[in-house]
Parts: structure tokens; C-alpha cells; sequence
């Protein structure tokens, strides 16, 4: 048994805080090694550290028995280690071919380069990935599971024996999950090496050989997937704490806050979404599922409004909003969390307090006229901080300094805390920790049971089960099926999501 | 919530990058200096008599580098709500011809009403001109790098004809207007020198300006359409309204040059009187990163580079396309700076790291 990684005493600090403190790790070559922990716990710290995209403040690390520092992503790549991000680094207009050789093109001269023999061999590499795709189209092209699949390809194509992914699956649907797992395993059969960074324990256990839980900086333990159990991961990672357990209560809807009628929305010619009615009541959340990519994004944004309606109407509050503006539709009362939050939940250049201003500072409360009241707003953005327990040094460090679930919770708590009757939720559990989820499904509950109109995007089955009281289901553009959670079952469901059966 | 280490660690990191990059900048250019010949000796003396030698100098370093502030932030202000605007020159030409016109035509106003109407006619001008490209690439997409020089060639070719033609002063071989009347014309601070009591409009516009970047939603919004436009879309800002506002205020500060060089220096519109100033500014808000403490220390920079290159030029015959080449050096190490400063402060670590071990 050799190992492929072995870091000793490994300490990250970013200004005082301590991101990783003193981390002995290993992995045996030829496994699939799971790495857990809450937000900001270090996770992606360390194998950022193994990939060479950060220097460790202190440590030693072996790649195979042997001692190295590894400075860049380069010189990662020589030591035949793959980082596959938690965002994607595709470059949207090229090709699969000039993705994977991006930089390591293999040329004659200055002008020819061999895309034939790329291709070939991106072909093999496609072949054994299971991913028979078109080389000639741009990567723009393909879906997101297409893509984060292309990702592992590429650092295969680059040579990768050990294999690093941060969070892979937070972006995937149930089914897509399982596809890329079985990737992974097949990868292992062939004998990479794999790193997983994830914070569902089911994944953990049906894929990873040994698993690793971070707390705070420090490796609470690694041990064996056989030698452990769920309640033992989630103590070690959560500390003594309970977690919040949901109670959800049947009660009486208000009157229908949000109704759509007869949507549509194009893109340029395509029909994306086709005919779509519903209305989310007072006191309810509706639940929104489908696969990927079958027109619940774009629903979403013709109702926030960074999408125009091409036919039908939609109606907030009584009133026909689809002519208005999106600061017009926020201010009227609605709030939106994005599915993604790097590109459009956030601006990662900008400070925490520049992040966590947008929107409020339409309200009376935060300005005079032109000018903003920074005073208010400051101690407002601490608030949130503090109750969505963002974990921050301060509110003017970057926002692209914070962890992934940091991030999703500043996000989150930004546009709860707008207190908008109405609310879009779209896969607001994407990268955060298990206790944070419990956090985020109760105050999504309180809202309801306050009063709030909920629309729920999610992809995720125990967060639509749990939470919706009302189930939508997109497929292909068209809204297949409206049903309540008690009325059906999760193999139904799959039904109406892939199209074989409906009951709109 | 304690003070923020990293972030005061960060600002000192980038002062300091910026200084050291600026120096080692002036010891390249003296050092070709020395390589062609010339003494060192030589060099600075001749470069401080036309700088800080007499307040004559000084007062025409000042002038110019008030002239260079206003179009350095005229191009930052758009830079930061992520739009471009090139076009400093042709909207300080516009608000320049418009100032003189201002100040021949209008007659019999007191001169404090005079001034300021010549100087809003001449910021009416460079926001009218910033405004045309604006609209075409808001309106319906067109590239505002291209449409903002092409404007630059439009304003030359028009207020050449202009001053050619129907404006000329009559009897004058130049194309040029008629001097302006009397009441329109700032005092001079000094005599004869080109510092006129517009130094404190300039001020006031670069208050205002560090007021609106700092505590208004304008610069909030700003700032978030530069860093992310989808997420300031996302959030309700109007990006097309707010781009083209910070495009408008962009050309009136131009404009504003043009009145002062028309009011203060000049007392008339003359065909090149901005002599490209537009681009040093362009240079200057990418160096500054747009922030207006900055613009103002890289102004100061290179107003008395340039007008130490006067003196070097006259005294000492050194050509004048040094100055470029020093501004240049300045431009390329300033902008490579974060990734040396990286890599040495990379080094350093890495070096008593391995002390540790040893
Ligand atoms: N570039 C940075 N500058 C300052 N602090 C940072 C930086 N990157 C990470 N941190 C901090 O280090 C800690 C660990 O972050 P890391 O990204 O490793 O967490 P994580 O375990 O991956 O969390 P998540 O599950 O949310 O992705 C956090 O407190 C984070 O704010
Ligand atoms: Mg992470």
C-alpha cells in the first residue's frame, strides 16, 4: 500500500485566520478518498495547497513518497496532479480539443498546430469517460453535467494520476450523480488516484474508500468508509451541537400572491419555456423541479425580470408586472436568490459590505437622496453576518475570499433579510454544509409560516419532498405536472421529470 | 468588529509597490540619459528649472497638471461603471469651441455670470459628444472604444471647419476664434502664466467627484457595474441609465478642460490646443485604477515629468520622445507591479521559510 499524498503539518493562514492548522493527510494511491467539513472549515484551503494555487504558510507534502513544493498549477501538473475547481475554468468558445491542449498545443511552428492528434486523443479519453460529444462545437454548447464531466477529461488528458475535485456534484442533478460516480469508479479500476470534496454523506459512502473530516482548520480524523456511520461524520464534523430537526405544519394558503399565465419566454427563436401557468399562494412554498436545463432558470428570470415574457402575462399582487423593470419588480416586493453565485449573486472583486448593499440600498432607511447612509448600512451588513453565521474576518475583505458556502449564506442572507413577501429560491442548499441547510430550510419555513410566497428551485429530492406544499414540474419548456408532495412518489416524480408521463 | 488588518496590510502593499514602481521608473530614464551622455548634474537642473525653479514654472506645471486631472477622471468615471471612453479629446475640443463661443457672443453679462455660463456651455459640449457614442453602444451595441475615437476625429474635422470657416477671427491666419470678451476671462494667479483662478473649479469638480465615488448610490452602482455588470443588473440597477450618466459626467469633465484651456490659458479656441491630452488621461485612470486619489498623485507625476522634459529639451537638447518613453516605462511598471510584487514577496516567504527548516 503506497501512498500518493501525504502532507505533514500542513498550516495555511490567510491574514489571522487560520485555514488550515497543522494537517497531517494521506491517501492511498488507487482510492477514492472523501474529504467533509462545514463551510470555511479548509476544505478546498488544502487541495488548493496540494494543486499549487496557494503556498502553505508551513508544511511538508510527499507525492509519492517524495518531498516536493509545489509553487503553481504547473508544476502540480508534473507531479501528475489534476484539480477539477468547485467553479468551471472551460473556456466557453473553444472546442474540447483546444480546451484540453490549452497551453500544451502541440505545434510545429508558430501558425500549425496538430489538432488531429488532439482530437484523436480526446476521443480515447471521451470513449473511456463514456461521453461520445461532438468535437467540433464550442464547450458553450454542452450542458453543465457535459461540462463538469469535460473537466475531469481534461486533466486526464494533461496526464492527471491523482485527481482532485472540489465539490463536483453540488451543481448536478440526482441522476447526473450517479453518472458521474461511476465515472469516478471506473477512474479508480484504471488506478487514479481520487480526492472528493463534498458535503453530502451519501455520496461519501457509496464512492470513498476513507473518509476525512475537517473542523475549523484542524483533520478531526480519517478512517476507513466501513468503520463509521453517519451520526459519528455529522458529530465530528458539527461539533456536540443538535441539529435543528424541521417541523412543517399543514395551514391555510392567503390569496395567490404570484399569478403566471400562459408564459413563454424565447431565446432569440427557441421557445424555452411553453405555456406555462401557476400561482404560489400566501403561506405556501411551491417547489419548482425538472432536470436541468428544461426552462426553470428561464422562468425564473422572465419573473424577476432579467428575461423578457414573449407571451402571457404575469401578475404580482394583483397587479400585470411583466413590463417592469427588475428594480421596479424588487422594490414591489420580491427577492431572489441565484443559482449562480459567482456570476450573478455576487461580485467577487468587491467587498463583503459592497456585496451585501445591493438591493437595500433602494430602501428609505439606507439613503438621502443620493446619499448612502454607509453608517446604517455597515452595521446592517454586520447583522446579517452574524445571523447567517458568515464566517468573515471583516466586511471589507473581497467576497472572493470567503468559502463557497460563505458565500451562498451572504447571498442568501442578503436577499432574506429584503423581508419581500415574495421569494425565489433556486438551489439555495448548493455547497453549504449540512447544519447550514438546517438553518436555511427552517427560516424558508418561518417565512412561509409567516406568510411569505415561496417559489423553491431545486434539483435536490429531500429538499422538494421536505419543504414544497405544492410540487411543479418542468419538462422541456412546459410545466408537465402540479401535484402535492403527500400525493406522489419519488419514482413518480422521476416520471414527470423525464417526459414519460404528465398531468397538465 | 476589529479594524481590518488585511485590508490596511493591502493598501500598504499597493502604496508601496506603486512608489517603488515609479522610482525605479525615474532611475531607468535617468540611466538612459546617462548611457546618451548627458550629466546627471546637468539633467536634474535643467529638469528643475522648468519645474519648481520660480513660481512662473510653477504655476505652468500646476496649470497642466489641472488640465490632466480633469481627463484623467473624465475617462476613469466611465472605466468604472465598465464602459470606455477614449474620447477625451474630441469632448474636450467640443466644450472648448462652445466655451469660446460663449464667451465672444454672450455680451453685457457681470463677469461671474459670464464664466460660469462659458464654463457650463463648455461642459454642455463634452457631454453632448460623450453622450453621442453612449447612446450607440447602449442603444445598439456598437463598440465605445471605436465610436469614442472616431468622435475624437469628428470633433477636429468639425470644430476645424468651424474655426476654418464661419468662426474664424477675422483677420487672423490661424484657425482659431475671436478672443473672448473681457468679463468670460479667469484672473490669472500669476502674470502671464497659464494658472488661472479655474484651479478651483478644477478642486471643486475633483471634490465632488470623490464625494459621488465614495458616498453616493451613483458610485456604489458604478463601481458594482465595473466589477460584475450581471449582478448589478441582477439587483435591480439600471446598468444602460447608470452607464450612460457616468458617460455624460465623464464628457463634461473634458468638456471642463476645454473651458479652462479656453478661459484661463488660451482666451480662445484654437484647432489642437488639448495637444492629445486626452490619452495621457486614458493612460492615467488605468494606471490609478480609477480611484481619484491616485489619478491625482499619478497627475502630479506626470505633470512634472513632462515639464521637466521642457527644460531638458530646451537646455539640453534632449528629444522630446523621451518624455513618452518615460511615460511609457512608468505605464508598463506600474501595471506589472502586482505580479513582481507577488512574486518577490513570494520569494521572501519562501525564503525564511526554508530558514525555519535549516
Ligand atoms: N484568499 C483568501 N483570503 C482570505 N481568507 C481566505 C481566502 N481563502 C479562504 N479564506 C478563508 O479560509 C477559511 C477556509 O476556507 P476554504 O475555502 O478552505 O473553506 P471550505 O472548507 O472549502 O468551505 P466551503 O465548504 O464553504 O467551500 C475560510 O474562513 C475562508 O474565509
Ligand atoms: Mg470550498
Amino acid at each position: 500500500m503506497t501512498l500518493a499524498i501525504e502532507t505533514h503539518q500542513i498550516t495555511k493562514l490567510y491574514g489571522d485566520t487560520v485555514a488550515n492548522d497543522h494537517i497531517d493527510f494521506s491517501v492511498i494511491e488507487g482510492h477514492i478518498h472523501a474529504v467533509l467539513g462545514e463551510n470555511g472549515a479548509g476544505k478546498t484551503t488544502l487541495v488548493k495547497i496540494l494543486f499549487g494555487e496557494e503556498m502553505p504558510t508551513e508544511g511538508e507534502i510527499k507525492i509519492f513518497g517524495k518531498t516536493v513544493t509545489i509553487h503553481n498549477p504547473a508544476e502540480a501538473l508534473d507531479l501528475s496532479i489534476g484539480f477539477i475547481h468547485q467553479h468551471f475554468t472551460l473556456v466557453n468558445e473553444f472546442t474540447i480539443a483546444q480546451n484540453f491542449a490549452l497551453g500544451i498545443e502541440p505545434c510545429n511552428n508558430l501558425f500549425f498546430c496538430d489538432y488531429d492528434t488532439v482530437n484523436k486523443k480526446v476521443k480515447n479519453i471521451l470513449d473511456m469517460l463514456e461521453m461520445p460529444l461532438k468535437l467540433d462545437v464550442p464547450v458553450g454548447s454542452f450542458s453543465v453535467e457535459e461540462r463538469q464531466i469535460m473537466e475531469i477529461g481534461k486533466a486526464l488528458y494533461r496526464g492527471a494520476q491523482i485527481l482532485i475535485l472540489d465539490e463536483p456534484t453540488s451543481v448536478l442533478t440526482p441522476q447526473k450523480i450517479e453518472k458521474l460516480l461511476d465515472i469516478l469508479r471506473k477512474l479508480r479500476q484504471e488506478g487514479k488516484t481520487i480526492i472528493m470534496i463534498t458535503h453530502k454523506l451519501e455520496e461519501a459512502f457509496s464512492i470513498a474508500d476513507e473518509i476525512s473530516v475537517l473542523r475549523k482548520g484542524v483533520l478531526v480524523a480519517t478512517l476507513p468508509h466501513d468503520r463509521v456511520n453517519r451520526e459519528q461524520l455529522i458529530r465530528m464534523m458539527v461539533g456536540e451541537e443538535p441539529l435543528i430537526t424541521l417541523k412543517k405544519e399543514d395551514h391555510p394558503f392567503g390569496d395567490a400572491l404570484v399569478q403566471v399565465r400562459n408564459l413563454c419566454v424565447n431565446n432569440y427563436d427557441n421557445r424555452i419555456v411553453k405555456n406555462v401557468s401557476f400561482e404560489i399562494h400566501r403561506g405556501e412554498i411551491f417547489g419548482l423541479t425538472g432536470v436541468g436545463g428544461n426552462g426553470q432558470a428561464e422562468l425564473v428570470e422572465a419573473l424577476i425580470g432579467m428575461r423578457p415574457a414573449s407571451e402571457g402575462d404575469i401578475r404580482f399582487d394583483g397587479k400585470s408586472v411583466v413590463h417592469w423593470d427588475i428594480q421596479k419588480r424588487r422594490l414591489s416586493g420580491m427577492a431572489y436568490v441565484p443559482e449562480n453565485r459567482i456570476e450573478r449573486g455576487a461580485a467577487v472583486s468587491l467587498s463583503i459590505l459592497d456585496n451585501l448593499v445591493m438591493g437595500h440600498h433602494y430602501l428609505p432607511e439606507f439613503h438621502q437622496g443620493l446619499l448612502l447612509k454607509y453608517k446604517n448600512l455597515q452595521s446592517f451588513a454586520r447583522d446579517i453576518i452574524k445571523d447567517f453565521e458568515v464566517v468573515a474576518s471583516s466586511l471589507e475583505i473581497n467576497a472572493g475570499s470567503l468559502s463557497g458556502g460563505n458565500l451562498q449564506k451572504l447571498i442568501i442572507g442578503r436577499e432574506f433579510s429584503l423581508n419581500t413577501p415574495f421569494l425565489i429560491v433556486a438551489y439555495p442548499s448548493q455547497g453549504i454544509d449540512i447544519r447550514t441547510t438546517k438553518y436555511v430550510h427552517s427560516e424558508l419555513i418561518r417565512r412561509r409560516d409567516t406568510g411569505y410566497a415561496i417559489l423553491l428551485v431545486s434539483g435536490d429530492m429531500d429538499e422538494i419532498f421536505n419543504l414544497s406544499d405544492r410540487i411543479g414540474v418542468m419538462y422541456s419548456g412546459e410545466l408537465v405536472a402540479i401535484t402535492k408532495p403527500e400525493e406522489i412518489n419519488r419514482f413518480e416524480l422521476g416520471q414527470y421529470m423525464v417526459g414519460s408521463r404528465r398531468n397538465c | 468588529m476589529k479594524a481590518p488588518h488585511i485590508v490596511r496590510r493591502k493598501i500598504v502593499q499597493h502604496a508601496l509597490s506603486f512608489v517603488s514602481a515609479i522610482i525605479l521608473a525615474l532611475v531607468i530614464g535617468l540611466a538612459m540619459l546617462a548611457l546618451d551622455g548627458f550629466a546627471l548634474k546637468d539633467v536634474i537642473n535643467s529638469a528643475f528649472s522648468s519645474t519648481f525653479a520660480s513660481s512662473f514654472r510653477f504655476a505652468n506645471m500646476v496649470s497642466r497638471m489641472i488640465i490632466i486631472i480633469l481627463v484623467a477622471l473624465a475617462a476613469a468615471i466611465p472605466f468604472k461603471a465598465g464602459i470606455w471612453n477614449i474620447g477625451g479629446d474630441g469632448q474636450l475640443a467640443v466644450g472648448g469651441f462652445l466655451t469660446a463661443l460663449a464667451g465672444f457672443y454672450i455680451i453685457g453679462l457681470p463677469p461671474v455670470f459670464h464664466v460660469s455660463l462659458a464654463i457650463l456651455a463648455g461642459m454642455f459640449g463634452g457631454a453632448l459628444w460623450a453622450s453621442i457614442s453612449a447612446y450607440i453602444r447602449l442603444k445598439f451595441n456598437a463598440n465605445e472604444i471605436v465610436t469614442t475615437i472616431m468622435m475624437n476625429y469628428l470633433a477636429v474635422l468639425l470644430t476645424g471647419y468651424l474655426v476654418n470657416y464661419p468662426f474664424r477671427a477675422p483677420g487672423s491666419s490661424n484657425a482659431e476664434t475671436s478672443l473672448i470678451r473681457e468679463s468670460a476671462m479667469l484672473t490669472r494667479m500669476l502674470p502671464l502664466s497659464n494658472l488661472s483662478s479655474g484651479m478651483y473649479v478644477v478642486l471643486a469638480a475633483f471634490l465632488i467627484i470623490c464625494f459621488i465615488d465614495w458616498k453616493t448610490s451613483w458610485g456604489y452602482e458604478w463601481r458594482v457595474l465595473g466589477a460584475n455588470d450581471e449582478f448589478a443588473r441582477y439587483g435591480g440597477v439600471k446598468d444602460k441609465r447608470m452607464r450612460f450618466l457616468s458617460m455624460i459626467i465623464g464628457g463634461a469633465l473634458a468638456g471642463l478642460a476645454g473651458a479652462i484651456l479656453v478661459l484661463g490659458v488660451n482666451h480662445k479656441y484654437m484647432l489642437g490646443m488639448g495637444g492629445g491630452v486626452g490619452f495621457t488621461g486614458v493612460l492615467i485612470a488605468l494606471i490609478a485604477a480609477n480611484s481619484p486619489i491616485l489619478i491625482l498623485i499619478v497627475s502630479m507625476i506626470f505633470a512634472i515629468l513632462q515639464s521637466g522634459m521642457i527644460g531638458l529639451e530646451s537646455k539640453l537638447g534632449v528629444a522630446t520622445e523621451y518624455s513618452s518613453i518615460l511615460q511609457s516605462v512608468i505605464i508598463l511598471l506600474v501595471i506589472t507591479r502586482s505580479q513582481a510584487w507577488s512574486s518577490i514577496s513570494n520569494l521572501l516567504t519562501r525564503r525564511s521559510l526554508h530558514g525555519k527548516h535549516d
